[in-house]
């Protein structure tokens, strides 16, 4: 038996309706999803702070000079290498100074890792390789440290620097 | 036929609503904030990974509403206390967000607050002022929450998105910019740039140069306080007086270029401006003229930098 053409135009708007609904409903949960997939939620954790005193690292000793700068590197990390020079200007600076600091290169990496950086990148500095920096509590590399005797941190430098830090640092070193 | 297709878009639907709403939300990402501030000198940061920060924040919240309340919530990465224990009032301060991204890149902003009237050798005539008593803790955020009187040099972005929106007091859009930085972070420092007593020392790498910005502020409170004092002294009417004043806070000034003498314009213009005000306030002359002028009265600190080597001064 035929349906009336009436209730024929209502179930096909009906369903078409229906359709368009369910369509709406799944973009919206879709959208809803990446949403939060891409934005992450941020928990902060506490860092290093100036004036706390650094833990024990083997290999490094704050005690051999009034002032330590420590420069906390990855083999791995595109902005140690791109650092080098100025780390190196940074070691020919502090020679020159009444009040030498002496300075440490740590890598959480093995040794064999490390012998390649430097041949590769021609660091100058005394190095220290697998390294727990994670007790450092920095997560970006390159980082600097600069601690007096007591391994108390004075100033700390995190990532790559621009020109005018590099200066900042250049001055902290000298005593300026 | 289509009575099939709604019924298939239906199930689908279903499905697309019962996995996406079981899925977990995406990854927490951990950002380490490492503090800067000077304990040699009894200034101290509390920043949001401090464990004292939440017991600090809600004594901050306490009295104000819900919604108040909340917007102090959101703005907890961009926000930190200072704490005074110098045994000396603090008169200005600039505090440093460095966030580092991925990328290497390091985006910095600054906050700057002082007050103007401890400067020029007063008290603050607000309650709280500016200035931050020892012994006391002040709320510090990116976003524009209070507003304080004195000079204050509103915060520098790195971004002009983060500088306009800050400029339309959107603060829930700038808190999304910034927060969108965040996510790309990899770690956040979090420093004292440079700090002022009232003495007028001032201490920190100042990286900001928010101390030549105070230096040229004062310069121009004190020059224009003088010229107003010595046209009524060679016999100028106070309305003329008033209405040069008016003039000046009127006056355009550029500064893109970042000019000193801009800078020193500027600042002439918005105390200028600051006379007017407190004349609207009054509705005479000779009161407002007489209130602008007290600071002349008192001595103002000497503005210097400590050198390294200086013992503190009381």
């Amino acid at each position: 038996m035929r349906k009336p053409k009436l209730d024929s135009v209502l179930e096909k708007v009906t369903s078409v309706l229906v359709l368009l609904a369910a369509l709406g409903v799944s973009t919206f949960f879709l959208v809803n999803y990446y949403q939060r997939q891409s934005v992450a939620r941020v928990e902060l954790g506490s860092g290093m702070r100036t004036g706390e005193t650094l833990p024990v690292i083997e290999g490094v000793s704050y005690h051999q000079a009034n002032r330590t700068l420590l420069i906390v590197m990855n083999t791995d990390s595109q902005h140690c290498i791109d650092s080098v020079a100025f780390y190196n200007r940074l070691l020919d600076a502090q020679r020159r100074v009444e009040s030498p600091v002496s300075i440490f290169a740590l890598f959480p990496n093995p040794e064999q890792d490390v012998k390649r950086f430097i041949n590769e990148s021609k660091l100058q500095s005394f190095t220290v390789s697998g390294a727990d920096v994670a007790k450092l509590k920095l997560t970006a590399t390159p980082a600097l440290v600069l601690v007096d005797r007591e391994g108390r941190v004075e100033d700390f430098w995190s990532g790559k620097l621009t020109p005018e830090t590099e200066q900042e640092v250049l001055d902290r070193i000298a005593g300026r | 036929m289509i009575v099939r297709i709604s019924l298939a878009a239906t199930v689908i639907g279903i499905v697309v609503i019962g996995l996406t709403s079981l899925a977990p939300a995406g990854a927490t990402r951990k950002i380490q904030i490492h503090t800067k501030d000077m304990p040699e000198h009894g200034v101290k940061l509390v920043s949001p990974a401090d464990p004292s920060y939440s017991g600090e924040l809600e004594r901050e919240k306490s009295g104000k509403d819900a919604d108040a309340k909340q917007e102090l919530d959101s703005i907890a990465p961009f926000s930190a206390f200072l704490r005074n224990e110098s045994g000396r009032l603090i008169v200005a301060y600039t505090l440093k967000w460095e966030i580092t991204r991925n990328d290497g890149k390091t985006v910095k902003h600054f906050v700057s607050i002082s007050d103007g009237d401890a400067l020029s050798g007063g008290r603050s005539t607000v309650e709280p002022g500016p200035a931050v008593q020892n012994g006391s803790s002040r709320f510090v955020a990116l976003a524009p929450l209070t507003s304080s009187r004195g000079i204050t040099i509103t915060p520098t972005f790195s971004t002009s998105e983060a500088a306009a929106l800050y400029r339309e007091a959107n603060t829930s859009g700038l808190l999304q910019n910034l927060v969108n930085e965040l996510v790309q972070a990899s770690d956040l420092t979090l420093s004292l740039d440079n700090v002022v007593f009232e003495n007028g020392e001032a201490v920190g790498a100042d990286s900001a140069h928010t101390f030549d910005q105070l230096r040229s502020a004062l310069f121009a409170r004190n020059d224009l306080l003088r010229a107003i004092l010595n046209a009524i002294r060679r016999g100028k009417s106070l309305e003329d007086v008033m209405s040069r004043i008016k003039n000046l806070s009127e006056s355009e000034v550029d500064l893109s270029g970042g000019r000193p003498a801009d800078v020193y314009k500027f600042h002439r213009r918005e105390f200028a401006a600051e006379i007017v005000r407190i004349r609207a306030a009054v509705g005479d002359d000779k009161t407002a003229l007489w209130y602008a002028l007290q600071p002349l009265a008192k001595k103002w600190p000497e503005l210097r930098k400590k050198v390294s080597g200086d013992r503190d001064q009381e």
